[in-house]
């Protein structure tokens, strides 16, 4: 062997080992001042809400933690109103300046600022919300948002007694079916929810405890153990609930208690929120993941605020309870009122 | 024996040696020299499996970090093998097996390609100008060709490394040779060090075969090759609440080649080329996503060489392509498209060889039909030449227009990606297209030692990018964007008694323009250089070293953060309690990581074992552990590094 190669090449890679390896580079740019408005408006069949405001600025902290900011970057001093039109007129809400005491002050001490109205009416028909900031130094957000129209319901299999999953499975398969219809097609996010009612009473009259319950879409097997998995946001008009899940649910509700009939389960609730276009493109670019090995940089984070960042956002829930079967309540040794 | 040899008439000549024993000393090949440098083919680099065993191995030897090391070719980081050639992204390069074109050509997520050094005959790598008989891509074209089989003895090989086992066998069959290979991973867990991540249960394989057969009573000056290619990645989650990966390249295609009675050669490519890679959401909250690809081509090339030595190349290469994709994006948008077209091109070029210090080729590549609506150009003339005014000094250079009519749908934002689909352009955007300039200098001192500098401008036009205002599903995917980019490149190769070294260093700038705005794309790198040393220590033992140095990558720096309100869907949204600090990202690629450098060794010992030749290898990736930064992490700000110090081993046992 040419052992005269061996000595140098040993020489530099000692010396290459004692070089520092890794060099401080900050990763900023100049700070930029920028406004930030958030506002979501959510209404429902009863149509009056309460709506608050935020309005604060761009911040900036030494190092790249930004959750050890202790200045409250709200900005205090703006005029904030909200405009709706519901295609004949226009009604104008002033939100006044407001404080409440955080409930969260490892961040910021001070009351928290923000603008609001309360009891307005927003209906599905207000085609047209307008909310307008203007900052005092000058600066002014504008946004606007229209309210999902109300979908309409369709696809329930008929219960005539309630809810109940002793069906015939030839005749209504192994899960109910729910569907809805937004036949304006403006894909919009709809996040479904059915949960159970339930309570436990101590005595002839007394209640022990009381709650709900969230039926999951079905449980699959991971691993040795069932895991349940719950609905996620989604254009899709329709959800399927396994009828294993939803008895899965019921028999979870007294896991681990003997006293089966101290349950009183007496409905099921369906409830489904429609998120209007802006929120629905915010959540998305918010919460969107491609998958889990993928590495993406550069978030883009979608704003309807002009002249700043955040969303001015509407959406519209609707609920539809149904009264679940009584024998299939008491299947499970609950009672059923 | 004698030989008789008329005018314009070529005479066939079969001789069959017989064998003997001779005795021979030790012999080291380390390199060779396969470029004249009076050859005009400007920024063609020719790879062979010397180079490959050049570079220290990082886990598996693969051809596309030999690219990388070349003067031009960029990349974005060392994780994945992808690489950028003179300032164009990554869906600009050409991969050719055999004639067939290679559309998914990375393993685990890019970490490596699917070609397998070990089947390897010869790598043309053209970096820009390149000649009319190449079309459809605008920066690089990679032209391998695989291996014949042994033509006289069977021979076997097999190899392993800390990812993945090798097999190979070759040998004689009745009028030819048959080579077939296989690869398959048997562990992903090295791969955890790339991804920064516990898991990653990849697992890939890939073959191939190659037969050739000649038979004078069929075809009595031709000769015939049926080749063949698959590989496949899975990544499968036993875990229903996480998504799988499907991802498959079938290749299999014909050549016919044959010299006619008069001093004409041609070569004919029948070949099929599908791709498909499917993500399967199963119960994550993933994406479904689908791609497939079904490319039918058929060319025929012919060369005829005249008395003066000038000659003219010409041929047709007609093309069938079907493209086909599903996905949402981020936004949640629908995206389905689905495409197909013919591609009919032709091309022309004379190359004149009459003259002894000057080379001219002249060419034409008129796109009869196009595979996109909007296509670029109906003609693309390709012009290069080279003055040699001493026996060791060449001026070189090339003009040319090129256009492609496919892409991936790459974002850059994405640096690692484990689905890139292809599709032709579709209606509502014009194709891509790019001018090329480019001039350069040869000096050759003997056989031992050669520098080459090259210059190049690149103007491109109608490059395409992922939309990011694509926010429904009316929104176009994609938006046009512009390009440019020119630099400077040097290369020194010194091969001296069982040493070789190589080193490189390229000085370049790249832009794209989209609305008004230009910016540095993330593969843009003012500096960078990289050393290759490969020396035969004797006894068997060798060794190698690289070295790489790079200026930092662009990157969109944070420009403060905001308190951002987080939609919770399953309760009322409160936008006084559920705020979360969040990063507010300035313009785009405006900052610069730090430099980036790494050494890698590697050292092997060859013996024999009983009748088998033995080779065992050691490497160790980024020696000195240096703290390469990859990105910053968009959720926490913080940077994150590429591969860190990380030892590996090879073993190959050849029969």
């Amino acid at each position: 062997m040419k052992s005269a190669w061996v000595v140098p090449a040993a020489v530099g890679v000692v010396s290459l080992l004692s070089f520092s390896c890794e060099e401080s580079f900050s990763p900023k740019t100049k700070f930029q001042g920028r406004n930030v408005l958030f506002c979501i408006i959510e209404t429902d069949l009863i149509h009056t809400t309460d709506v608050t405001a935020t309005v604060s600025r761009l911040y900036d902290v030494d190092g790249p933690d930004p959750s050890v900011n202790k200045v409250d970057p709200a900005v205090v001093g703006a005029t904030v109103t909200l405009t709706i039109n519901n295609g004949v007129s226009d009604r104008v809400y002033l939100l006044t300046e407001s404080s409440r005491p955080r409930a969260d002050t490892s961040r910021y001490a001070k009351c928290q600022r923000f603008y609001s109205v309360k009891g307005i009416s927003v209906h599905y028909y207000d085609r047209y919300l307008r909310m307008t900031a203007h900052l005092p130094g000058g600066d002014s957000l504008v946004a606007t948002t229209t309210v999902p129209h109300h979908a309409l319901k369709e696809g329930f299999p008929p219960y005539p007694r309630g809810v109940t999953t002793r069906l015939d499975p030839l005749k209504y398969g192994k899960a109910w079916i729910i569907d809805w219809d937004d036949s304006f097609d403006e894909q919009h996010l709809f996040f479904p929810k059915l949960v159970i009612y339930w309570k436990k009473v101590a005595g002839p009259t007394g209640v022990a405890a009381q709650g709900v319950k969230e039926v999951p879409l079905q449980y699959v097997k991971r691993g040795d153990q069932m895991v349940p998995i719950y609905p996620s946001y989604s254009e899709r008009e329709s959800c399927s609930y396994d009828f294993a899940a939803i008895d899965s649910a019921m028999a979870q509700i007294s896991a681990g208690d003997p006293n089966k009939g101290d349950y009183i389960v007496s409905s099921i609730v369906f409830r489904y929120t429609e998120f209007d276009s802006h929120l629905s493109r915010y959540y998305s670019s918010v919460n969107g993941s491609l998958d889990q090995y993928s590495v993406r940089v550069d978030e883009t984070v979608y704003t309807n605020v002009v002249g700043g960042l955040g969303i001015f956002g509407s959406c519209y829930s609707e609920t539809w309870g149904l009264p679940l079967e009584p024998g299939y309540v008491k299947s499970f040794g609950y009672r059923a009122k | 024996m004698t030989v008789t040899v008329r005018d314009n008439e070529i005479t066939r000549c079969n001789v069959r040696l017989v064998p003997t024993l001779i005795s021979l000393g030790e012999v080291s090949v380390v390199g060779e020299e396969v470029v004249r440098p009076t050859e005009t083919g400007l920024g063609l680099q020719r790879i062979s499996t010397e180079d490959i065993k050049l570079m220290p191995v990082t886990i598996e030897s693969d051809l596309f970090r030999v690219l990388r090391s070349q003067p031009g070719v960029g990349s974005t980081d060392d994780v994945t093998s992808k690489y950028y050639v003179r300032g164009g992204g990554g869906d600009q390069n050409l991969v050719l097996l055999n004639g067939a074109t290679v559309y998914g050509p990375f393993h685990a997520l890019g970490i490596y390609s699917v070609i397998d050094p070990e089947m390897i005959s010869m790598a043309e790598f053209y970096v820009g100008g390149f000649s009319p008989e190449y079309g459809g891509r605008l920066s690089s074209i990679l032209n391998v060709v695989t291996r014949d089989g042994n033509k006289n003895n069977y021979h076997g090989t097999a190899q392993a490394s800390l990812l993945s086992g090798k097999l190979s066998f070759e040998g004689p069959i009745p009028g030819g040779s048959v080579l077939v290979t296989g690869r398959k991973s048997y562990s992903g867990r090295l791969l955890k060090n790339y991804l920064n991540r516990p898991e990653a249960p990849f697992d890939f394989y890939d073959m191939s075969f190659k037969v050739n057969y000649s038979n004078p009573d069929i075809d009595e000056n031709g000769k015939f090759v049926l080749h063949g290619f698959v590989s496949r990645d899975q990544l499968l989650n036993e875990d229903p609440l996480k998504e799988d990966y499907d991802i498959r390249n079938t290749i299999v295609g014909m050549n016919w080649h044959r010299v006619w009675s008069s001093p004409l050669y041609s070569r004919m490519n029948l070949s099929y080329s599908g791709f498909a890679a499917q993500v399967y959401p199963n119960l994550s909250k993933a994406i479904p996503r689908m791609n497939r690809v079904s490319d039918f081509t058929w060319d025929w090339d012919f060369t005829y060489t005249y008395d003066s030595r000038d000659e003219l190349m010409f041929g047709v290469q007609n093309k069938f392509v079907a493209t086909k994709l599903e996905l949402d994006n981020l936004c949640g948008a629908h995206t389905s498209l689905a495409e197909h077209g013919w591609g009919l091109d032709c091309y022309v070029d004379y190359r004149f060889r009459r003259w002894d210090k000057f080379r001219l080729d002249l060419g034409v590549r008129p796109k009869l039909l196009a595979l996109s609506t909007l296509r670029p150009f109906l003609f693309e003339p390709r012009v290069s030449l080279a003055y040699q005014p001493y026996p060791f000094v060449a001026f070189k250079a090339a003009v040319g227009v090129y256009s492609q009519e496919m892409f991936t749908l790459s974002d850059e934002n994405e640096l690692i990606s484990i689905f890139e689909p292809w599709i032709i352009t579709p209606d509502y955007l014009q194709s891509m297209s790019a001018g090329h300039l480019t001039a350069g200098m040869t000096v050759e001192i003997g056989d031992r030692l050669s520098i080459e500098i090259d210059g190049y401008y690149k103007m491109m036009a109608n490059l395409v990018d992922a939309n990011p205002k694509k926010f429904t599903a009316e929104a176009h995917d994609y938006v046009n964007v512009d390009g440019e980019s020119y630099g400077l490149e040097f290369l020194f190769k010194c091969h001296l008694a069982g040493v070789m070294v190589q080193a490189s260093y390229a000085l370049s700038w790249a832009y794209k323009e989209r609305e008004g705005k230009m910016y540095f794309p993330r593969y843009d790198s003012r500096h960078s250089a990289n050393v290759l040393l490969g020396i035969e220590l004797g006894e068997m033992w060798s060794a190698n070293a690289s070295w790489s140095l790079r200026s930092g990558m662009p990157f969109t720096p944070i420009a403060g953060y905001y308190d951002r309100v987080e939609i919770d869907p399953g309760a009322p949204t409160d936008v006084l309690s559920d705020i979360v600090p969040v990063t507010y990202w300035g313009e785009k690629n405006t900052a610069r990581l730090p430099f980036y450098h790494r050494l890698d060794i590697g050292v092997s010992k060859k013996f024999q074992v009983s009748s088998a030749d033995v080779t065992l290898g050691v490497s160790i990736v980024n020696v000195y552990d240096r703290k390469n930064v990859f990105y910053l992490d968009r959720d926490t700000g913080q940077p994150v590094y590429m591969l860190r110090f990380l030892p590996s081993a090879t073993l190959k046992v050849e029969l």
